[in-house]
């Protein structure tokens, strides 16, 4: 760990998506991410033609906190494919830790976009996706 | 059907409940929690949020804070409720506060007024809840831990039904008279107060106030391990961590009991008051003085009757009375006073203040040395959360 990265937390680790629709490569997919923890920050992808689509991970330094408040970052994954909005990740991360999204496991998720999202238990936090992963 | 929540759904809730502060995470708390709380179909969890308020007097916010509930029909939690609360941050600066203002709780006993006005703030959206329901559980984590503790004793004395409190990381809510009578209402078979080792926030505030319970049945004292960070103990997920085994399977309540680190004996608080070594100030040794000080005080109080009257409006802060009653004990009988002695010469050789031979113990020395003790105590908390970000 860099020097400069210490007293930084992870609000969202880097995450890599495979998203497809009925199968199918969701070509060219308009991703959108919004992570808030102190405000509220978002940005925008696009997958390629074979639905793969990186989003980088997101690091913040807390300028304020002298007291041990728990951490919570509110985490949601929009995807817009052939006219329609899909909400595959939604999750509340609870941890600054890199990957406590998924307990430690690297972000490496296929996101079937007709799949209905569910909530996910094994994390014991607020976690409901479509995406899948090893 | 089931009496109490196991340990990780209960960690579960307390986790889960900081999503509904924030709308964009709100619906998945819904999401995750529909099969087991009656959350109709309101996403927005308008009908089951309870709103409140923290903060000063001049800048109160108010938001979402807690989540209210019956189990859902057919559901293991059928006939049951739910109260989840949400540790929040603006109550953390009362919890260090030498001046802690105490106010009297409705049902009886001195508590945090910070607590008490967070607690106040959404008592009235309490809701009423089915005739069928025989239980409510209550539930938080840090702050969270100390608003269900206020809520599960309210509960008690106003809805007749069995009552549950489960706290993950609690300060301690209020003076012994509130503590203990808290602690008999809901029963101590229905308490389980979870803390770790290391966490700093259980040990504040300090002395008078006690915890529901100080020991015994519904004290699940965790380890925390060697860990370069042991303020991240206090954090809601390695709470959750800590309800499931090696392999990641929930434990049970046995089970918790039985990863007990050992506790402070009667007798190594001797030792350690009778030691002449030097020591550092650290958690470790901020909690062994903690138990140092509550075995100090418990024998001044049973041996010689001395009450601490805390209630009523008073100049003088819980430390100065504190220090008043260790000056009182100091004037009784050896066996007695060579107790505080012992005990005042090690809070200073903790905190590096030099004790002459044959100085006096003034009122006002002890007083000093309670005073920069909860200063050090204090520092250890603000470091947790630096380290936390």
């Amino acid at each position: 760990m860099a020097v400069l990265d210490i007293g930084k937390a992870y609000t969202f680790s880097g995450m890599n998506l495979k998203i497809t629709h009925d199968g199918n490569p969701a070509a060219n997919a308009k991703v959108t991410r919004i992570v808030e923890w102190q405000k509220e920050q978002v940005d925008e992808f696009t997958a390629d033609e074979h639905g793969y689509v990186a989003l980088p991970e997101v690091k913040e330094r807390s300028l304020s906190q002298l007291l041990p408040v728990q951490f919570v970052v509110a985490q949601v994954v929009n995807v817009e494919f052939e006219g329609k909005e899909y909400e595959i990740w939604v999750n509340s991360k609870m941890s600054p830790d890199k990957n406590s999204e998924l307990g430690g496991h690297p972000l490496d998720l296929k996101c079937e976009l007709t799949r209905e999202p569910v909530a996910i238990e094994d994390f014991d936090t607020i976690l409901v996706t479509n995406c899948q992963w090893n | 059907m089931m009496s109490e929540l196991d340990p990780n759904f209960a960690a579960r809730l307390a986790s889960g409940v900081y999503a509904v502060k924030n709308e964009k995470t709100r619906g998945a708390f819904h999401t995750a929690f529909k099969n087991y709380l009656e959350l109709g179909e309101d996403k927005k969890l308008q009908n089951t949020g309870l709103t409140g308020k923290t903060g000063g007097i001049l800048l109160q916010t108010s938001h979402m804070m807690a989540v209210a509930a019956e189990g859902k029909s057919g559901s293991s939690y059928q006939d049951q409720a739910i109260i989840a609360i949400k540790g929040t941050a603006s109550l953390m600066d009362g919890l260090t506060d030498l001046n802690a203002g105490l106010k009297s709780a409705k049902t009886g006993g001195m508590v945090h007024q910070g607590f008490l006005s967070a607690f106040n703030s959404f008592v009235d959206q309490l809701p009423q809840f089915s005739t069928n329901i025989h239980t409510i559980h209550c539930v938080g984590h840090s702050l969270g831990g100390a608003l269900a503790t206020l809520t599960a004793d309210w509960l008690k004395s106003h809805s007749g039904r069995q009552v549950k409190l489960y706290t993950f990381g609690s300060p301690r809510v209020g003076l012994e008279y509130y503590a203990s009578k808290t602690g008999r209402r809901i029963g101590a078979s229905n308490i389980y107060r979870v803390y770790h080792q290391t966490d700093p926030v259980p040990m504040v505030p300090t002395w008078p106030f006690f915890h529901v319970p100080d020991g015994g049945e519904g004290d699940f004292l965790l380890p925390s391990g060697l860990h370069l960070k042991p303020w991240e103990f206090h954090s809601m997920d390695r709470y959750a961590k800590s309800t499931r085994g090696e392999d990641n399977q929930p434990l049970d309540w046995p089970k918790l009991k039985s990863r007990r680190p050992q506790d402070f004996l009667d007798s190594s608080i001797e030792a350690w008051l009778k030691a002449e070594g030097v020591i550092s100030f650290s958690l470790n040794t901020a909690r062994l003085l903690s138990a140092a000080i509550l075995w100090v005080v418990k024998k001044l109080v049973n041996l010689t009757g001395i009450a601490v009257v805390m209630a009523g409006s008073t100049t003088f802060t819980l430390l100065d009375r504190l220090a008043m009653l260790m000056n009182k004990g100091l004037q009784l009988a050896e066996d007695i006073s060579i107790w505080v002695l012992r005990l005042i010469r090690r809070m200073a050789q903790m905190l590096g203040i030099a004790l002459r031979d044959g100085a006096e113990m003034t009122l006002h020395f002890i007083r000093q040395v309670f005073i920069q003790a909860h200063h050090a105590v204090s520092e250890l908390v603000r470091q947790a959360g630096r380290t936390l970000h």
